[in-house]
């Protein structure tokens, strides 16, 4: 059993699918690169995906966190080639992922949400601004450590 | 190559997901001789799950020259849109307009998508009427499927209408085009050259027909018969596309079979799609493996008209379980043959993995039943009840029609019956849970089969019926009839059996604003019931008689005529058909050369209840 936390980017125009299909696209995409995932129990059992909070539609990320529990080691080489267009696969780490503070752009001005408490839907909601134009850009761990693309900074 | 549609543009239309393209698993080409572009005319979520755009895509491109790419017709909301920004329709794959690709080619699988055909080429900005797109370098728009097995009502607008299967008709339709194009040879030039060479195109502007009322006094041009590709033929795609936003459907499939052969004297498909041809079951597996890793999906079914024919269903049905590979992916359960649901396979079904089940009686009553063709009777209904009940089945799913011939209120009131009777054994086996559903449909005539001649009943018949079923399980709490009377309903009567003097009729309905007409929400009854103020809707929906020329006669689908004819005879005298394979009567379909009933296991004849 390991858990698992990957890193993807939601791109234009895959920014236009809703989290529960981008969330879909993940979970095949890891199939087809060959994870095995843990399922949930009872009627209806799901594979293991979480995310700590999702983007409204529109919204591009530059890095969204998605946490799996997959029964078997598993060997990412392979993801960046099955991947659909405008998701990108940027690392992973081990463990899942603890609450975070996301940085968002919107046009030129930063602003920082912590997740999943300050939502950004409601946040879209009350400065009325096009969710299309506002870019998750990097999270900010509660434990200090910025990840943006994972390293390359 | 048009534009990426802008976030603006996608921000504002609902579930923009259906707009974006470049599904995982599709194919893009740079350089082709011949461009085709399949279109369901449907939405999104339709069309993508629809398995024979997956044969066409993947067949297609397989051929080097050749360049295959699909679409589908937008929302009302994506189409104010496409027409106050000048957006095309576009190829999903290559963002290339529509109206740049060599061919146009609609599957149509339900008469009330034939508005939509109209959208499609209206937004495409070609001209929708045949006769108008004689000159120009305008795409061919062709069209196949059941539902435009009787061309007719479309005559106006498509050129060339393919009956049968694709793996057949397609190949050579590419090869003329290719030829022409080389050459720089006119449209023209194409559709004649098919007309010559391709025995199952047929071309309704190559026929001339005159009618008295109903009656066809002329019909002139050349006979088309189906085509049908052997076993070997079929197309068999090993993988499948990956719908952007979920479809209806998303499963990896394999069509473990086409065609079935009971003969039941409603069904289309059963014409349409004669004779079986089962393909190896270690074939079946290998190919649901190799789509699922292609994919990723979670899914699989197999795609066919009664799987449990197949008479290799046991050996398939284990190798499936006792392979690990697929451990993660669940099995979806097509409807159930009552008469099939014999011991073994009950035992390989497991009733919490398949939570509904689906029950086909179809009519309530024995005699009816032996109208239709189906040799089983109520009495092995209530019996199958019972045992899925004792394996732990609580929830039950019954589809019956209202509307067969010779069919009266009493019929009516035995599907009532059957539903009472039903929730009575699931109460004495104690299921508290239980949940028995019915939809009760009704049954339109369609060409092409033993009741093409017969009458299609009024509405107010049918909600008379309706209600007396509805009236009989009222004080039933665990059991529900869910089923409306719709003029959608007339609306598909009379495009089934129409002819093309409805072409007119179609144009001005979709002129005034019908379109996706097969959706509750988007069917738009006035156009429709002003569009028909111009016909004689009553005769339409009536009978047609036996020594009658139809419109359709120029075309052959499944039986022949003439046991069409014999066969609707015996539906009146209440006598069976039996299923052919066991025992040939001759109708026509197959050559016996590469064409006839193949099984993966000669010897294993269909389950038939009566025995």
């Amino acid at each position: 059993m390991s858990k698992l936390t990957l890193f993807f980017t939601k791109e234009y125009p895959q920014s236009f699918l809703s989290y529960r299909d981008y969330l879909r696209h993940i979970i095949y995409a890891l199939r087809r690169a060959g994870a095995e995932f843990s399922f949930s129990e009872g009627f209806h059992p799901r594979p293991q995906i979480y995310s700590v909070a999702s983007l409204s539609l529109g919204v591009e990320s530059r890095i969204e966190p998605v946490s799996v529990e997959l029964r078997a080691p598993f060997d990412d080489e392979v993801l960046p080639l099955v991947l659909p267009v405008g998701i990108h696969y940027l690392g992973k780490i081990d463990g899942y992922i603890e609450s975070y503070l996301a940085l968002y752009r919107y046009n030129n001005t930063y602003f920082l949400l912590s997740h999943p408490k300050e939502g950004l839907g409601k946040f879209i909601k009350e400065k009325n601004i096009p969710p299309y134009e506002i870019i998750k850009e990097d999270i900010i761990t509660a434990s200090g450590s910025m990840l943006y693309y994972l390293g390359v900074k | 190559m048009i534009d990426r549609l802008t976030r603006e543009q996608l921000y504002s239309v609902k579930k923009p997901g259906r707009y974006i393209g470049k599904e995982y698993g599709g194919i893009v080409k740079e350089h082709y001789d011949v461009s085709y572009l399949s279109v369901y005319p449907d939405l999104y979520e339709v069309g993508i799950s629809y398995f024979g755009l997956h044969i066409f895509h993947f067949m297609i491109n397989e051929i080097s020259w050749a360049y295959h790419d699909y679409a589908f017709v937008p929302a009302p909301d994506m189409e104010r849109l496409m027409r106050r920004e000048n957006i095309p329709p576009y190829g999903m794959q290559s963002y290339k307009s529509a109206v740049t690709f060599d061919v146009i080619g609609f599957h149509v699988l339900t008469e009330m998508n034939f508005t939509n055909i109209l959208l499609f080429l209206d937004l495409a900005g070609i001209p929708l009427k045949t006769e108008d797109r004689k000159t120009g370098d305008w795409p061919l728009i062709v069209a196949g499927g059941p539902a435009i097995s009787n061309p007719e009502p479309m005559a106006d607008f498509i050129d060339i209408v393919f009956i049968g299967d694709g793996e057949v008709n397609i190949p050579p339709f590419l090869k003329i085009i290719k030829e022409a194009k080389k050459k720089t040879f006119p449209r023209e030039w194409i559709i004649d050259r098919v007309y010559r060479d391709i025995p199952s195109a047929y071309i309704p502007s190559k026929y001339d027909v005159d009618f008295r009322s109903m009656e066809v006094i002329k019909l002139d041009g050349k006979f088309v018969k189906g085509a049908r590709a052997s076993r070997d033929e079929m197309y068999i795609p090993r993988k499948m596309l990956v719908p952007n936003i979920e479809g209806i459907q998303e499963k990896a499939t394999v069509e473990i079979f086409r065609g079935c052969t009971r003969g039941c004297r409603y069904c289309h498909a059963g014409q349409y799609y004669r004779p079986v041809r089962e393909i190896d079951y270690n074939q079946a597996v290998s190919v649901l493996k190799d789509i699922i890793s292609y994919t990723g999906f979670l899914d699989a079914g197999v795609l066919s008209l009664s799987t449990m024919d197949y008479s290799a269903i046991e050996e398939f049905v284990t190798l499936l379980k006792n392979d690990s590979y697929f451990r993660d992916v669940r099995f979806t359960l097509p409807s159930l043959r009552v008469e099939s649901l014999y011991e073994n396979l009950l035992e390989m079904v497991d009733p919490h993995h398949s939570i509904n089940l689906t029950i086909a009686p179809e009519v309530g009553s024995d005699r009816l039943r032996r109208v239709i063709n189906k040799d089983f009777t109520n009495e092995h209904v209530l019996e199958a009840i019972k045992r899925l009940g004792e394996r732990g089945w609580t929830k039950f799913k019954f589809y019956f029609m209202l509307g067969l011939p010779t069919e009266t209120d009493d019929d009516a009131a035995e599907i009532a019956k059957m539903l009472l009777r039903a929730d009575n054994i699931l109460a004495i086996l104690g299921h508290r849970k239980r949940n028995i559903s019915a939809t009760i449909g009704l049954f339109i005539p369609k060409p092409h089969t033993p009741f093409q001649w017969t009458a299609q009943i009024s509405l107010d018949d049918y909600s008379r019926r309706l209600s007396i079923i509805k009236r009989m399980v009222r004080k039933r709490r665990k059991v529900t009839v869910r089923s409306h009377p719709s003029f959608i309903s007339i609306v598909e009567g009379v495009l089934s059996r129409g002819d093309r003097r409805l072409g007119d009729v179609i144009y001005k309905a979709y002129k005034l604003g019908a379109r996706l007409d097969a959706w509750d929400e988007h069917f738009n009854e006035d156009a429709w019931r002003e569009a028909f103020s111009d016909i004689d809707v009553e005769a339409y929906l009536g009978y047609r008689g036996l020594g009658w020329t139809l419109p359709w006669d120029r075309i052959w689908v499944g039986m022949s005529k003439y046991h069409l004819k014999k066969d609707w005879q015996r539906a009146i005298r209440g006598e069976i058909l039996q299923d052919c394979r066991l025992g040939c009567y001759g109708c026509g379909v197959c050559d016996f050369k590469k064409i006839y009933n193949t099984l993966v296991f000669e010897g294993r004849l269909p389950v038939i209840a009566h025995e």
